[in-house]
């Protein structure tokens, strides 16, 4: 899959606009959780979202402000499984997609799969003349969708295999330092093409509002290698590249982290 | 996450108003003017207002900032209300307000002190295509296919113009945000 063209051909801007189909949408929720650069383009077109807003602030009349504290008081917090499933709708489309175990895509596409041929062989069994034609070219267009999803997951778990035993990646270990009770933790940098990759199944889960951020140091100066997704328990590759360094160090940082290192926050560090 | 927003945040979880009352001490001027470049009308646009103040309470619960910023939660909310709104009662056709512009120094300003433009020096930047493309999509509220059609483009090529249009601002606005 090319993923530039994919990002360049604007579909995440017009998902930070909350104005995709939820074709579009589950295509933009799935490859975000595999490829980091459809992640960090999506981040970059929701902060373009919110500098016009705040380049284009205008005074809200006088007295509004007592006028919707005081109507807040006639309505009442949904509670949460009710606002999700039923009241929200265009608004939550536009939020980040929640990161969750690599794991379970995969397995909701095979149940997905499974489902849909158990319909369509449903449809047949019954000998419906009715089937109308649309509705079956629906179920082949799905159960190829979900095939190539697979089939891309599949590819991706074999270069992280391959990687592996790649001589061209370095593995470097990072030991957890006393800010962190954790195991020692590894990164794989192929200093040629300044690819990292790590795996995040053995960290710490953190807080909602925190998220780890690696650093890459040469000679004790950190560049910042981005954020971390949360909750995602597979190999992920860094969306920056680390052309040159000589330590990985491992940073505690708000979400969405920081320019420059927090450094009492630091819980990993290893060198080259 | 800036101290005012983990507040917010408490507050919602407490089921504490006074997350609303912070709400709009620091969003209500963005949300005011994403508002008003949509419904062109002033006391439309204080109830729309009103109105996502209300829906954002409702649904506060459910905000989850592990899935994005909190911001573009607010600003999507307040542009969809708008764009309801108008599909209501009908899209002015001018825009006859005089903005009561909020300059740097103010409260919005207060979240992000890097922020320092006002919307019409940032788009004076762009050449008058890219400008188009982005005033409608973004300010106006109008849809990547109704721009297509009054544009007369295919709705790809919208899509492709409008990041490239987004891209060259965004080196107005600073990567280091």
């Amino acid at each position: 899959m090319d993923v530039k063209a994919y990002i360049e051909s604007g579909i995440l801007e017009q998902y930070a606009l909350g104005e995709v189909t939820d074709q579009e949408r589950r295509e933009v929720d799935c490859l975000s959780k595999i490829y980091p650069e459809v992640i960090t383009a999506l981040v970059e077109a929701e902060q373009d979202l919110e500098s016009i807003a705040r380049a284009g602030a205008v005074k809200a009349p006088a007295g509004m402000k007592a006028n919707i504290i005081a109507e807040l008081a006639n309505h009442d917090q949904l509670p949460t499984d009710n606002a999700s499933s039923e009241v929200l709708n265009n608004e939550e489309r536009s939020v980040l997609p929640s990161q969750t175990s690599a794991t379970w895509p995969v397995v909701w596409a095979v149940a997905a799969s499974i489902t849909l041929l158990l319909a369509f062989w449903q449809y047949v069994e019954k000998g419906n003349a009715e089937i109308e034609l649309a509705e079956v070219k629906e179920l082949q267009n799905q159960l190829l969708a979900n095939n190539e999803y697979l089939r891309r997951e599949v590819e991706y778990l074999t270069d992280d295999v391959e990687e592996t035993f790649d001589p061209s990646f370095k593995k470097i270990i990072l030991d957890p330092t006393e800010n962190i009770d954790a195991e020692q933790f590894a990164v794989l940098w192929q200093q040629e093409s300044g690819k990292v990759k790590i795996s995040l199944a053995s960290l710490p889960e953190l807080p909602a509002n925190k998220q780890y951020q690696l650093w890459v140091l040469k000679e004790g100066v950190p560049s910042d290698m981005g954020v971390l997704p949360k909750d995602f328990n597979n190999v992920f590759l860094l969306g920056k590249l680390a052309i040159e360094g000589d330590a990985f160090a491992i940073t505690i940082e708000p979400l969405g982290g920081l320019p420059d290192p927090s450094l009492d926050q630091l819980v990993f560090y290893g060198t080259v | 996450m800036a101290p005012v927003e983990k507040e917010i945040l408490r507050s919602f979880e407490e089921g504490n108003v006074k997350a609303m009352d912070l709400l709009y001490d620091h969003y209500s001027d963005a949300l005011f003017g994403v508002i008003i470049r949509i419904v062109r009308d002033e006391a439309i646009a204080s109830d729309v207002l009103q109105e996502s103040f209300v829906k954002i309470w409702q649904n506060s619960r459910s905000y989850d900032p592990s899935k994005g910023r909190l911001f573009t939660w607010l600003i999507c909310i307040a542009r969809n209300k708008s764009i309801d709104t108008i599909r209501k009662i009908g899209r002015k056709a001018e825009i006859h307000l005089e903005l009561k512009v909020v300059h740097k120094g103010d409260a919005i300003d207060t979240l992000d002190p890097s922020i320092e433009h006002d919307l019409n020096t940032v788009l004076s930047s762009l050449d008058r295509d890219q400008r188009d493309l982005i005033e409608h999509s973004y300010i106006l509220g109008y849809s990547h296919a109704e721009i297509a059609e009054m544009f007369d483009l295919p709705l790809g090529t919208v899509k492709t113009l409008i990041r490239k249009a987004m891209t060259a601002l965004r080196s107005i606005f600073g990567n280091g945000r």
